[in-house]
């Protein structure tokens, strides 16, 4: 499996594996503000990447452009290109709809909708696919399986969602998003909000996880990143104003043991940020 | 996955649907305003005359709306006067005093008396006020049962609970320390609110009585029976007295082709004051707000 | 500081006497304004008193009757209201269902569509739709609405929609539906301004969270803003329906003003508001007045009783805070 690191324009990737993430140049802002400038890099499938850096370098924002979720802000711009398994997201007869059922996104605090059961939660997604019946049920009870819920929530399948303790909840978002058969998974920051017993959980389900997504975290906590990451990026904003830039991406045990760049050596071992 | 993709069109083309029935309604609710204000605009203005002001209602085209024009100025004062004293008092109350159960109880009761229809209001004015003029003819010196009076205490009702809630918003609109510093002074309450609080509270009150003017300059229902309306200059308290909206009403269902034209032309007058009201009082919140 | 020490003592008590003074003066205060509101209360009672007391003539011989029987004859002091209350049912929920349809879909085009140099001249071009006085709607309801229903509204309605048993002509420029239409128009800005506030308290978190799973714009509206929404937007339709109920002199003048019960959307009709702006004036005889403040004693009942649930609604979510000053 190859790494690209370098700035220029990547090649167009017919042979890249259905869940990989290519980034190309990517800047994007906000309003006039940049949030990140000049992006490259190539996550490989079916593994953990983590994107490390200290507050402001723009990794929510990198993220957020990975499902074209950072064009809902007001003012948002994207340039560059990222392709999912060879095909570019951001082209122009490319349904924004369709690329956030492809690549899903766990949030920071836990968003399960409020008016809703625990089942109705995970079926929302499903639904709107098209699913019914029996098929419904069964990609249900999968989805909470997979996600490690299923054994606390068999019997109150049909309790409203926000009853549920915020580890379950975040499991259950996790649920939610599997549910629509993704081909990756984004999560920002997901534990941040949680106890350090549902964090150890949710490392754990990102592993299982996978096996058979691609999955992407952004994390402040270095030692998270390290324990539960196969590769990690290091962003870093040098100027305030002028966006985050990848400083170094690298298998994990690479970055953490002897990083290239001085930046992220620095940054490791708790000199800053 | 054609299942998906032709369910993704489907849907898609749901949106577009939806986001066109969601514009239509957006366009679709300034229509009439524009409709009104056009209309008002080729029918008022070219009715407009001097004549109008100067002179006032004849059973003939030659005349104007003058007894209109200052009895609605009339009847306004004398709401103002009536009305505001115990709106601010009340305000004061839910602000200051009613925090509790009874507060709740009153701030419902003010909340459900906004809603009272206008008409039900001169109803009530005319049962209480009207058909008991004849006991109070020694004070009034006056023989009609339909007065200005009424008529003023009707706008009054009405202005009431709208200048109470605002009045109460405004004054916990203060922060706290205000009032603390000032007791901290050995200030009492009562001279805390009168001399510290309200003033601070002014222009956000005002705005309110603004508005509320507004709102009652433009009614004509609680004045049919407690008014009654008035063909001649009248600017005293114990006597019919006429308005513009219910110059405008009366003409509206007359026969006459002038009086119709007339009464675009009130309509105009009464809209551009209404308007120019309602500007000023958001004029002065942002003064204020800035 | 010791209690015995005489000196102190003194300075106590006259402190004591001061602050006993300033006492006075702020249960003064207090009483009085607590009075003024409570006065708020005795108001709203004795509306209700008067009203009862001068109708009692009409309530003592018709009583309960006279919410059903369709007989209003003057001369002959036989009252009945049905043809009153069933054109104001009709015409305010008609309205309402208009208007919340509208209203609501206006609200969404204000916040999820409009950019805010859209946004914020159309939302004060609707709150100015509030200031416009009934008088001058109902004006503009005789001379400009009723003639276009008449000529080209009435006309396509019939045209299409004669199927249904309500639908029949002629297309009359007074009556029902012109009622409707204006009232429609009048209520849009109460449901407008209290559906965009609600639904721009949704929160970014759910908008994100349906986003994320691959849903359109308008799913996103449906499955998370629209039921989070849902008791504010109730909310302010039945606020909606109350003003619509109590609406007098626009009514009055574009709903035609007969006494009998309206067979079709284009009927001539009275409402409860709109006959004692009418008759009140013109009353024959005592009876007859009795009657009318009957009449208007239903009315009145009936908008404290739809205003007390709707302001519990709004301020469920709101709450507690006025949204809009001009209602």
């Amino acid at each position: 499996m190859t790494i690209s690191v370098t700035a220029a324009a990547g090649q167009p990737a017919a042979s890249d594996a259905a869940r990989t993430v290519r980034v190309t140049g990517l800047t994007a802002w906000y309003g006039a503000r940049t949030g990140v400038c000049d992006v490259s890099l190539t996550i490989p499938e079916k593994r953990v990447t983590a994107i490390i850096g200290p507050s402001g370098c723009g990794k929510s924002t990198l993220l957020r452009c990975l499902n074209r979720m950072h064009e809902v802000a007001k003012g948002a711009r994207v340039e560059g290109r990222v392709l999912v398994g060879g095909q570019d997201i951001y082209a122009g007869d490319v349904d924004p709809a369709d690329v956030r059922q492809r690549i899903g996104m766990v949030f920071q605090r836990p968003n399960p909708f409020p008016t809703m059961s625990v089942w109705d939660n995970v079926g929302v997604g499903p639904k709107l696919l098209g699913r019914a019946g029996g098929e419904l049920s069964d990609i249900i009870e999968s989805a909470l399986k997979r996600a490690g819920l299923w054994d606390e929530v068999r019997d109150k399948l049909r309790t409203p969602a926000i009853d549920l303790s915020g580890g379950q909840q975040q499991r259950l978002c996790i649920a939610r998003s599997i549910a629509v058969e993704p081909e990756v998974i984004l999560m920002d920051e997901p534990c941040s909000a949680l106890d350090p017993a549902a964090t150890i959980r949710i490392e754990d389900l990102m592993r299982e996880l996978a096996r058979e997504y691609t999955v992407i975290i952004v994390t402040h906590n270095m030692h998270q990143a390290a324990r539960v990451s196969d590769f990690t990026a290091f962003l870093l904003a040098e100027e305030s104003g002028a966006g985050g830039r990848l400083v170094e991406f690298a298998d994990t045990d690479t970055i953490f043991t002897k990083p290239s760049d001085p930046r992220t050596e620095a940054y490791v071992t708790g000199r800053f940020g | 996955m054609t299942a998906i993709a032709s369910a993704r069109r489907r849907r898609r083309a749901v949106d577009r649907l939806a986001a066109a029935a969601i514009i239509a309604a957006g366009i679709g609710v300034i229509v009439p305003l524009l409709a009104i204000l056009l209309f008002l605009l080729v029918k008022g203005l070219p009715a407009l005359h001097v004549d109008l002001f100067t002179r006032i209602t004849t059973g003939a085209p030659d005349g104007g709306i003058k007894n209109s024009i200052v009895g609605s100025a009339v009847l306004l004062a004398l709401a103002l006067v009536m009305g505001l004293p115990p709106a601010i008092a009340t305000g004061i109350y839910l602000a200051e005093y009613g925090r509790g159960r009874l507060g709740f109880l009153i701030r419902f009761l003010v909340d459900v008396l906004a809603g009272v229809p206008s008409i039900t209001i001169g109803l009530f004015v005319y049962t209480a006020v009207v058909l008991n003029m004849g006991k109070v003819q020694a004070i009034t010196h006056s023989d009609q049962k339909f007065t200005a009076f009424a008529g003023g205490v009707a706008l009054a009702l009405i202005m009431l609970p709208i200048v109470s809630r605002v009045t109460e918003e405004m004054l916990l609109l203060v922060p706290q320390m205000t009032r603390e510093a000032s007791f901290a002074l050995g200030v009492p309450k009562w001279r805390t609110i009168l001399t510290v609080v309200l003033p601070a509270a002014s222009s956000g009150v005002l705005t309110g009585v603004v508005l509320a003017s507004a709102r009652v300059a433009g009614e004509a229902a609680p004045l049919l029976f407690t008014t009654l309306g008035n063909n001649f200059y009248s600017i005293s308290v114990f006597r019919p007295i006429d308005a513009l909206p219910l110059r405008i009403y009366t003409y509206a269902t007359g026969p006459f082709q002038y009086q119709h034209d007339q009464a675009w032309a009130a309509s105009f007058i009464l809209v551009m004051l209404v308007l120019l009201l309602s500007v000023s009082a958001r004029l002065i919140l942002q003064r204020r707000l800035r | 500081m010791q209690l015995t020490d005489t000196r102190a003592r003194a300075d106590l008590q006259r402190s004591g006497r001061l602050l006993g003074r300033f006492d006075r003066r702020e249960l003064l205060f207090r009483a009085l304004v607590t009075a003024v509101a409570l006065s708020v209360l005795l108001l709203v009672l004795a509306m209700i008193y008067e009203l009862t007391r001068q109708a009692w003539p009409a309530i003592s011989k018709f009583g309960l009757r006279f919410l059903w029987s369709t007989e209003w004859n003057p001369p002959k002091e036989r009252f009945g209201a049905l043809p009153f209350i069933a054109g104001t049912l009709i015409t305010s929920l008609l309205a309402l269902v208009f208007g919340t349809v509208v209203g609501l879909g206006a609200a969404l085009f204000l916040v999820e569509f409009a950019p805010p140099w859209v946004r914020v001249p159309v939302s004060y071009m609707v709150e100015l739709l509030a200031a416009i006085p009934s008088v001058v709607y109902g004006l503009w309801g005789v001379f400009v609405l009723g003639p276009w229903i008449q000529h080209t509204a009435g006309p396509f309605v019939l045209d299409y929609f004669s199927w249904l048993p309500f639908v029949k002509g002629p297309p009359l420029g007074v009556g029902i539906f012109a009622a409707v239409l204006i009232l429609t128009i009048m209520i849009l800005p109460t449901i407008v301004a209290i559906s965009r506030d609600v639904i721009a308290a949704v929160p970014r978190s759910q908008r994100e969270g349906i986003l994320a799973l691959g849903a359109t714009r308008w799913e996103m509206i449906r499955i998370a803003v629209l039921p989070y929404a849902r008791s504010g937007v109730l909310g302010a339709a039945i606020l909606g329906l109350a003003r619509a109920i109590g609406e007098t002199l626009a009514v009055a003048l574009v709903i035609g003003n007969s006494t009998n019960v309206p067979d079709s959307i284009f009927s001539p009709a009275y409402t409860m508001a709109s006959v004692i702006a009418n008759q009140f004036r013109e009353v024959e005889n005592d009876m007859h007045r009795a009657a009318l403040i009957y009449v208007g004693l239903l009315l009145l009942i009936i908008t404290l009783i739809i205003n007390a649930f709707a302001r519990l609604l709004v301020w469920r979510v709101t709450k507690g805070q006025i949204t809009t000053v001009i209602e």
